[in-house]
């Protein structure tokens, strides 16, 4: 166990964690794909909780439009790689865990070199093609996978686990789009996204922890309406990604 | 007057409805979601000419993806 344990106090309380839970945070190798909306608060909140080891995959840098809802960045950095800056807001925020950063961008290639070093992923992307990429590598790497997406004022989360035969992304979205659907298009408001990327940390340390997660379930929130929805996802018969 | 369940509610329709203009009347861009039509997801391309009948179970899925 770590020296500084006073920082977890509040989370050593709860019987789902306590020390034993705690060693297997510290323990723990989380890769987030994407250091936006989605990533901002997922990575705030996998540090906060004393994720021994998280990888970042994001080959972007700041721009304006950013700013509404990617918390993790300031005016003053427009321009510059958001990887690189997480991991040196990230390690400051919690110096007990150690940041790793990929300044590229994930393809069919360098998905599976990059996945093999880390226990369970995060897609916090902000497209359907690296939606559709990571979850093809993912399961073909049987890693687990916590999706999480944003659209105006919904989101859906679902977890999905290889190991286990999990339906996938592609069973949730078996016909891809058929327009460019970009937050460049439709538009996300911030809050929604820090709702969504905070459950898909909460969801992944509870993976960890063994405890309930969303298999074979999407969630889906509508916060206009306050809503949520969690509705069985049905592995599909020829899904060209889980039934192979 | 026919029952079917729409993302987990009864919903009631006046008469039988193919599936493009039940979206339409719920101001639902079909392009814009995914369909999931008695527990199976079907493609875009065959959502047109398909009646809704008493009993039909429908799931509609937007397509979120953003971050």
């Amino acid at each position: 166990m770590k020296n500084n344990l006073e920082r977890y106090q509040r989370q050593l309380l709860l019987k789902d964690i306590g020390e034993d839970g705690q060693q297997k945070l510290f323990d723990s190798k989380v890769l987030v794909c994407g250091a936006g909306g989605l990533g901002s608060p997922a990575l705030t909140y996998l540090a906060a909780a004393g994720i021994g080891h998280i990888g970042l995959c994001d080959f972007d840098v700041v721009s304006p439009s950013n700013l509404n809802r990617q918390i993790l960045y300031t005016p003053t950095e427009l321009g510059k790689q958001k990887a690189e800056i997480a991991k040196i807001k990230l390690e400051k925020f919690n110096p007990d865990v150690e940041v790793t950063i990929y300044s590229q961008r994930l393809t069919e290639d360098n998905a599976g070199d990059i996945f093999k070093n880390y226990d369970i992923l995060i897609d916090a992307v902000d497209n359907f093609p690296d939606r559709y990429l990571i979850n093809a590598a993912a399961y073909k790497s049987s890693m687990p996978l916590v999706c999480g997406a944003v659209c105006e004022f919904e989101g859906i989360l679902t977890t999905i686990v290889p190991k286990e035969n999990t339906s996938c992304f592609q069973c949730i979205y078996p016909f891809k789009p058929s327009t460019d659907l970009t937050s460049k298009t439709f538009g996300i408001f911030g809050a929604i996204a820090g709702i969504i990327g905070s459950m898909q940390a909460l969801e992944t340390i509870k993976f960890i922890l063994g405890l309930h997660c969303l298999r074979n379930k999407i969630l889906i929130f509508n916060g206009i309406e306050n809503t949520y929805r969690v509705k069985d996802v049905v592995k599909r018969k020829n899904c060209k990604i889980c039934q192979y | 007057m026919i029952t079917i369940k729409v993302n987990g509610e009864n919903k009631e329709l006046e008469k039988s409805t193919d599936i493009i203009n039940f979206l339409k009347s719920n101001n639902i861009d079909p392009i814009g979601v995914t369909i999931e039509y008695n527990f199976e997801v079907i493609n875009s391309e065959n959502i047109p000419g398909i009646m809704l009948k008493d009993g039909d179970t429908l799931e509609i899925l937007r397509f979120v993806g953003g971050g």
